[in-house]
């Protein structure tokens, strides 16, 4: 078991949010694609419905720019 | 959220799996003191991380912790006979001490058999109300660690036990959880939220009594040997015309404790994991005054006893009847239930055996408990890896602070308890060459 997990990346990426202000924080969370499709997989509903997925508030991303185990906030 | 091998890894607690092998490295209670208050008296069953153990305590006052089934052939303990330093299986006369030696095997009379074999049977502490054992390897036993409560007068502490038939984790998740005190608890933490006139509860032994009426704190959290600790920060009217906040510090104590602050007491509570989907509280509530064992009953809200018994310590509420909730009562009061503890349980009992973290929604109102699954799975790896799981090698945990505090805007929270940082895992002693 590694370390880094979805949920240790969700908590580091928490601790960055509160960390900036809210001006500052973004509209967007942006992942590696495998992230992505690790939420996505878990949110059919949500998907095949086409409703953005969301995760601490923010709108899911992806690029492949993005290691596994980090993140990037974004506009 | 959580992917599906993560949330199976911080909820699965049965033999061989990660989380299970990592509490067991640790001294677990067992059952309340109260539950086998008498010698001689009937063996408890007690299920502990998806296996099944009877306590007894025998003719001298000792307590012993065995395997539920009888070694012979795997009838239940539980009704045998406890007399005589021992217990006895009643199916063909085994009998066993508190400590697995074989006393008697009547359709076996050979003395080197006895002599040879011993039956399961765990380490035992004692303290604070409690009864603790430990079922992880021999080698790796830590020292019995210390808590606050255990240094408090018998009068002045009180001990309950509450069975739920849910998994620890939802919980305990629901102890590092500081934004839901001042909703779901609402008729405690903030009286008044009727008619939208806060009236702080005045009940010093009110664990949901608030200082403040803020339902959004702000959350600082700090990684510690023991496991992790926060401070909730809510915004206050300011006093004596300085700026003011109110800073609750919650210690979060690996693998299953948390310490919450109430006025003039101490709630240390412990979820601690009888099988996958469910679990015996323990909460023990301590003072520098007497404590009232039936007002912290009322306040929990467990002296109703379509939900709680005090003889099997099972909290039973049925999601057929909406587990018991009262919609007459909600005209009045937020949830329909009554006390903090029917609260806690019946929501963690809503999310079903095991919640699916796969499908929640989290904001940042919730790190909280994602730290709190960090750090689980953390201190699993560092086990994997040859350490030591978090906290089990510091011997003292009765300095950890917990407390709820009205400071100057700008305070630094962790000066306020300094110990928790401090606190540092004691080296194992080597064997000599």
């Amino acid at each position: 078991m590694t370390e880094i997990g979805l949920g240790a990346l969700l908590d580091k990426a928490c601790s960055e949010i509160l960390r900036r202000r809210p001006a500052q924080r973004g509209s967007r969370l942006v992942v590696n694609p495998d992230v992505y499709r690790t939420v996505a997989a878990a949110r059919p509903r949500e998907v095949e419905r086409g409703i953005p997925l969301m995760v601490l508030g923010l709108e899911l991303d992806k690029s492949a720019e993005v290691p596994p185990n980090m993140f990037r906030l974004a506009e | 959220m959580l992917s599906r091998e993560e949330n199976d890894a911080v909820t699965q607690v049965g033999p061989g799996t990660p989380l299970g092998e990592m509490m067991r490295r640790y001294w677990i209670p067992v059952c309340t003191s109260r539950q086998i208050a008498n010698k001689d008296s009937a063996p408890l069953r007690v299920r502990l991380l998806g296996e099944d153990f009877i306590a007894f305590r025998d003719t001298n006052g000792k307590v012993g912790v065995l395997e539920e089934m009888c070694m012979h052939r795997g009838a239940s303990l539980a009704l045998g006979r406890v007399e005589e330093c021992g217990i006895r299986c009643l199916y063909h006369g085994w009998k066993f001490a508190v400590d697995g030696t074989i006393i008697d095997t009547p359709n076996h009379p050979d003395p080197r058999f006895k002599a040879r074999l011993k039956a399961p049977a765990f380490p035992v502490r004692e303290e604070g109300g409690i009864i603790w054992t430990y079922l992880g390897p021999k080698e790796k036993e830590p020292p019995f660690q210390r808590h606050r409560f255990m240094d408090a007068k018998p009068e002045n502490r009180c001990v309950l036990r509450i069975n739920v038939q849910a998994n620890y984790l939802q919980l305990w998740e629901g102890g590092c959880d500081s934004s839901h005190v001042g909703i779901l608890h609402s008729d405690v933490a903030r009286p008044g939220w009727l008619d939208q006139t806060f009236k702080p509860t005045t009940d010093p032994l009110n664990p949901g009594a608030f200082a403040s009426d803020d339902n959004a704190p702000r959350l600082d959290l700090e990684d510690t040997e023991f496991g992790w600790h926060y401070a909730a920060f809510r915004n206050m009217p300011p006093k004596d015309g300085v700026a003011v906040e109110n800073c609750r510090i919650v210690p979060l104590i690996m693998p299953w404790t948390r310490i919450i602050p109430s006025p003039n007491s101490y709630y240390t509570v412990f979820e601690v994991a009888a099988d996958d989907f469910s679990t015996s509280t323990f909460i023990v509530v301590d003072s520098s005054q007497t404590v009232n064992e039936q007002h912290i009953i009322k306040i929990l809200g467990l002296d109703d006893p379509r939900f709680y018994d005090p003889e099997t310590c099972e909290f039973t509420a049925l999601p057929a009847k909406r587990w018991g909730q009262n919609r007459q009562a909600m005209q009045q009061a937020w949830t329909g239930f009554r006390g903090i503890e029917t609260e806690d349980a019946v929501m963690s009992l809503s999310m079903g055996p095991i919640m699916n973290r796969t499908k929640e929604h989290l904001v940042t109102a919730d790190q909280g408990v994602m730290r709190l699954r960090r750090r689980i799975l953390q201190s699993i790896k560092r086990m994997q890896e040859g350490g030591d799981p978090f906290g089990v090698m510091v011997p003292d945990l009765s300095t950890i602070v917990a407390g709820d505090y009205i400071v100057p805007i700008g305070t630094r929270w962790q000066d306020l308890a300094p110990a928790n940082a401090k606190l540092q895992a004691a080296p194992r002693e080597k064997a000599p060459a």
